[in-house]
């Protein structure tokens, strides 16, 4: 019996020593498997949405998940587990959670007029995931300052650029992008609204500039989009 | 007379910044007048991203970037309330709980680019306008010390749409998948 629990010890330890740098290694944003990186996003999704809850409006959440898992299918990562989900806040954000996790405010839903914007903010979200920045950011960051101050300065440019080709990709107007970031770059940057993502981006002006330009570069491969507003006000409302 | 691409019943918009409007939707055409943030305009046509418009009770008319505009009439049909925004765009939006009391306003700007603002209703607002519930506001330390909430999760994988599901949504509404490449510098 002394045998047995000694043994039980010894394998307690064992897995204890495992599991500690596994978790160090978690938080450093070190995955070796998409499935960790899933599990870590989905750990931290499950944070905001105990402080932000998801709206208790099914038809739209699906809503949300149909278009934006058409949108995710468009990117190179089109096997992740990719959900979506809107969060009760007024403050105008979204985040793009390792693995394939995105959630969008209220506050920024709000601001959206029709399905190709919703497709675009997806698509920013989708491209950072896509390219794993914040994957990459944790090996030098943690958690907690990459949610406070955002990520490093050129990777929302980065996401603004390719979230153009998976919402052109996707058959969307891809110019819902710079309809998106034209309203937030009218809004008061000083509303208690911005708060947030005035500290975790760059300003939608200085994204509006580079975007531009880029889309006015291979203005062909963005013609014929669609808009979707009628379907898209046949749920939002 | 060939209609461009996309053809609107005429459709009140207002203008979002200082722009010029153009005789064709190109940059490299000739520019026609300048326009002032804040400007109504009827959006006659979109092609691309340009959208032919008209300047309200003039017969002036040229191309503007359509990002450089607000719509407002597919929103006015929409039931209104008293916290539904002042230009109309947002009040279809009102019933999912969003309290967005706007503004439209165009500060004195000291720069040379003058933009009109969108307020959404936060503090400051609030207090000038009174009876408005406190908002929800992100705090990411407060989220960092949270426990991870299950439930919410279980929620959030009850509504996923499978790729196939979501193909199938998309070419209900006329979607179609493009095989483009990603632009330079990614």
């Amino acid at each position: 019996m002394d045998k047995l629990t000694s043994t039980a010890r010894c394998s307690m330890l064992i897995l204890l020593l495992i599991a500690l740098p596994a978790c160090q290694l978690l938080n450093k944003g070190q995955f070796d498997k998409p499935a960790d990186e899933t599990r870590y996003g989905q750990q931290k999704a499950a944070q905001i949405m105990a402080v932000t809850p998801l709206v208790e409006n099914e038809p739209l959440q699906q809503y949300i998940n149909h278009v934006g898992s058409w949108v995710a299918q468009q990117s190179s990562r089109p096997n992740l587990p990719w959900r979506f989900g809107l969060v009760k806040s007024d403050s105008i954000a979204s985040f793009a959670l390792p693995g394939g996790t995105v959630l969008i405010t209220t506050g920024l839903f709000a601001l959206l007029e029709n399905e190709a914007q919703l497709a675009a903010i997806i698509a920013h979200d989708v491209a950072h995931i896509d390219s794993r920045h914040y994957v990459k950011a944790l090996k030098k960051s943690d958690w907690q300052n990459l949610l406070s101050n955002g990520l490093p300065v050129g990777r929302d440019f980065d996401a603004d650029r390719n979230a153009t080709v998976f919402l052109a990709r996707a058959g969307y107007d891809a110019y819902a992008m710079l309809d998106i970031l034209t309203t937030l770059s009218a809004i008061d940057p000083n509303a208690d609204e911005m708060t947030y993502l005035n500290a975790t981006h760059p300003p939608a002006e200085h994204r509006l500039s580079i975007l531009v330009a880029e889309m006015d570069a291979h203005s062909r491969q963005f013609e014929n989009g669609q808009l979707n507003t009628d379907r898209f006000l046949r749920f939002a409302r | 007379m060939l209609a461009p691409a996309t053809v609107f019943a005429a459709q009140n918009a207002i203008v979002i910044r200082e722009t010029t409007a153009f005789e064709k939707p190109s940059a490299g055409s000739s520019a026609q007048f300048k326009i002032k943030p804040g400007s109504s305009v009827d959006v006659l046509a979109r092609e691309g991203g340009w959208k032919q418009i008209r300047l309200s009770n003039t017969n002036q008319s040229g191309w503007v970037r359509s990002y450089l505009l607000r719509e407002n009439n597919q929103y006015r049909t929409a039931e209104t309330d008293s916290k539904a925004d002042s230009r109309g765009f947002l009040a279809g939006l009102v019933s999912l709980s969003r309290q967005v009391s706007g503004f439209f306003t165009t500060p004195s700007a000291s720069t040379s680019e003058v933009v009109a603002t969108i307020g959404v209703r936060g503090r400051s607002a609030s207090s000038a306008t009174g009876n408005n519930p406190p908002l929800f506001l992100l705090n990411p330390q407060q989220i960092t010390n949270s426990n991870a909430d299950e439930k919410q999760l279980s929620l959030l994988e009850g509504y996923h749409s499978s790729a196939k599901t979501s193909a199938q949504f998309a070419v209900k509404s006329g979607l179609r998948a493009r095989s483009l490449p990603l632009l330079g510098g990614s």
